[in-house]
């Protein structure tokens, strides 16, 4: 019950942040008009944009939920593709050391490479559609993920490994039962930062060579000087984004046990 | 007490806000009226600072954005000659890679005025800036290509006024057409593509991407049209065995001709600079105009240093095709300011991209006075 109560003061809290952060941008646009309009539109200003954009193509040439459906195809199909093949990279780099020491370098020469510069790259390997896209922001969440699967094997306690080789258990079965398990907390930790930087990427992504998705409608926007369409789109991909990883929660919430959330 | 703290918090942050807006409204105040202080000595001296005093530099550095392109060539060349300062002119120039961050450099008033060219029409219709002269026509520089097998080519005229034109609406549609979005290329394209009746989203694709990475996607395979509207590209394609579609005078109907935008709170409080500037842009456009090798190997040198990598055969192509407006040419009698930019302006709000009641803003934005201050010649603007 106390808990209940401290839970929802919190999300008043939250509430009242994101209402005071408003009526702050609502008093320096529309209320003491301290920024000119055309520099940074009011919240008003914006809504009426959101509501028009939901039914209107114009002036980019698509409504919102053809520009985030489009979005949602690409960074989905990178993210997914991060995730199946980091976690599993992950969990053999950090449990066999010969695969470390092979897969390592490469990996650490590709991790801090921005996924913008692969832009290029991936046109000329992967041509201009939803491919070379999705590949860019794949890169992205797969180093996340690698990086945070990797640390939660690495991370798993001796003791709990000790007592699986006293009771019997075999490489395959110290791995299974005991690392992954222990380490299931930063692997879906690392899924959510996947999905951040998979989020980030993708406006970068969509510049590279697009006709639909959020990061084009910004593009578009910002072409033809219409910032109210990009905040717009800056609030659908950071709602989005939140919206995703609050999904990712529930997720962590069913898969894990004990664990205090 | 913790609603007390919380209400505390609040109240400052209001209070923190309200002190950078009056730091804000007392810079902008004393920027457009010098009136922060009050008194007799104090408004003699503001007027006398207002007034405009003919041909005297206000003494404040002109901050001018200026892209690697033809556009800016003049005001580069007469800023590396002195014209600028034989005038008492301070002028700094910002190079930006195309008109967009342009546009947002004088919404954020780091820039005064700009060289710019299609994008310009944005900044007209948002209320931003005037256009106040021009310095280049497009020639023969701006074109759709395909690729030769591209089913477009079979059929030719059948807009009975533009016989030299491809396309059909039947062969169009479903096409993929590459090229930077909100500039003279999408225009082009749309319009082209708006003379069959094909909306771009329902029944062709505009991909947007950088020139370059366009022109390097297309020749790889990918695609079907590109629009181009530099020499060097028209080169890469055809070298390539690309043939052209339409140009953008078949596809628009008109000629377009880039120019020169100013803010309009920089025209009412610092109009002699920028009359000035023009002076010395001018100068420098007849010089280049009248002499082709000294344009040939300043353009040359201006566009390689610029991460414009350009052939000496396709500057010859642009002197040939592309002529800078001077006085002489602004003489004429079917010259008309700001022309291209009425059409590019409404061809926009039909398809949407612009209100319809933002063409009203481009038409208002013409300013012909600025010619006629610093050249001593009357120019009729579009209306």
């Amino acid at each position: 019950m106390k808990k209940k109560s401290k839970w929802n003061k919190y999300m008043i809290l939250s509430i009242v942040s994101l209402l005071v952060g408003v009526f702050l941008w609502w008093l320096v646009t529309d209320g003491l008009s301290a920024v000119k309009s055309n520099i940074l539109p009011a919240p008003t200003t914006v809504v009426k944009t959101f509501i028009k954009k939901l039914y209107d193509p114009n002036p980019e040439g698509g409504t919102l939920f053809v520009h985030l459906l489009s979005s949602l195809k690409v960074a989905l199909s990178g993210y997914g593709l991060g995730i199946i093949l980091g976690i599993p990279l992950g969990i053999i780099m950090a449990w066999y050391s010969r695969i470390e020491m092979t897969v390592r370098p490469v990996f650490d020469l590709v991790r801090t490479v921005p996924g913008v510069a692969w832009i290029p790259v991936m046109v000329s390997l992967a041509g201009i559609g939803l491919l070379s896209k999705a590949l860019v922001i794949f890169i992205s969440a797969m180093v996340a993920t690698v990086i945070n699967t990797y640390s939660g094997i690495k991370q798993t306690k001796e003791v709990h490994l000790w007592v699986g080789q006293t009771f019997g258990a075999s490489d395959w079965e110290l791995l299974t039962q005991i690392a992954i398990p222990s380490a299931q907390p930063m692997i879906l930790t690392g899924c959510k930062i996947a999905l951040g930087s998979a989020w980030t990427t993708l406006v970068a992504a969509e510049l590279l060579a697009s006709t639909k998705g959020i990061g084009y409608m910004i593009q578009q926007a910002r072409g033809i000087y219409r910032m109210d369409i990009v905040i717009v789109g800056m609030v659908i991909i950071g709602l989005t984004g939140a919206a995703l990883t609050g999904l990712i929660s529930l997720i962590e919430k069913r898969i894990l046990k004990g664990g205090r959330y | 007490m913790k609603r007390k703290r919380f209400l505390s918090i609040l109240l400052a942050s209001v209070m923190f806000t309200m002190s950078l807006t009056a730091c804000g409204s007392g810079e902008t105040a004393s920027g457009s009226e010098e009136s922060g202080d009050t008194g007799v000595a104090a408004e003699a001296n503001e007027s006398a600072e207002n007034e405009p005093v003919q041909n005297e530099p206000s003494g404040k550095s002109l901050v001018v954005g200026v892209q690697s392109s033809i556009i800016s060539v003049p005001t580069v060349y007469a800023k590396e000659k002195g014209y600028f300062d034989e005038l008492g002119l301070d002028v700094e120039l910002v190079v930006f890679p195309n008109g967009s961050p342009e546009n947002e450099g004088l919404a954020a008033e780091q820039l005064d005025i700009a060289s710019n060219g299609l994008a310009s029409v944005f900044s007209m219709a948002s209320g931003l800036c005037a256009w106040v002269a021009e310095t280049d026509t497009i020639g023969d520089s701006t074109w759709l290509y395909a690729r030769p097998d591209n089913p477009v080519f079979e059929h030719q005229g059948e807009i009975a006024e533009y016989p030299d034109m491809y396309g059909n609406a039947e062969v169009l549609k479903g096409q993929q057409v590459l090229g930077p979005t909100s500039t003279i290329q999408q225009h082009m394209t749309a319009a082209y593509m708006n003379r069959f009746g094909l909306t771009a989203g329902t029944d062709y694709e505009f991909l947007n991407m950088d020139t370059s990475a366009a022109a390097q996607a297309f020749l790889a395979g990918e695609g079907d049209m590109i629009g181009v509207s530099v020499f060097s590209f028209v080169e890469q394609m055809e070298n390539a065995g690309m043939k052209k579609v339409a140009s953008y005078q078949d596809a628009t109907g008109g000629e377009f001709l880039n120019g020169i935008l100013a803010r309009y709170d920089v025209l009412e409080e610092r109009r002699q600079d920028i009359v000035l500037f023009l002076q010395g842009m001018y100068k420098a456009s007849e010089e280049l105009q009248n002499n082709p090798d000294v344009r040939k190997e300043f353009a040359l040198n201006f566009y390689n240093e610029n991460g414009k990598e350009t052939s000496e055969e396709a500057i010859d192509q642009e002197i040939a095709s592309r002529v800078y407006v001077t006085p002489e040419y602004m003489q004429q009698d079917d010259y008309i300011l700001g022309y291209g930019l009425i059409g590019t302006g409404e061809f926009f709000a039909s398809i949407g991209t612009i209100e319809e009641s933002q063409v009203d803003n481009v038409k208002n934005a013409i300013d012909t006075s600025l010619i006629k201050d610093a050249l001593d010649i009357e120019v009729k603007g579009a209306e």
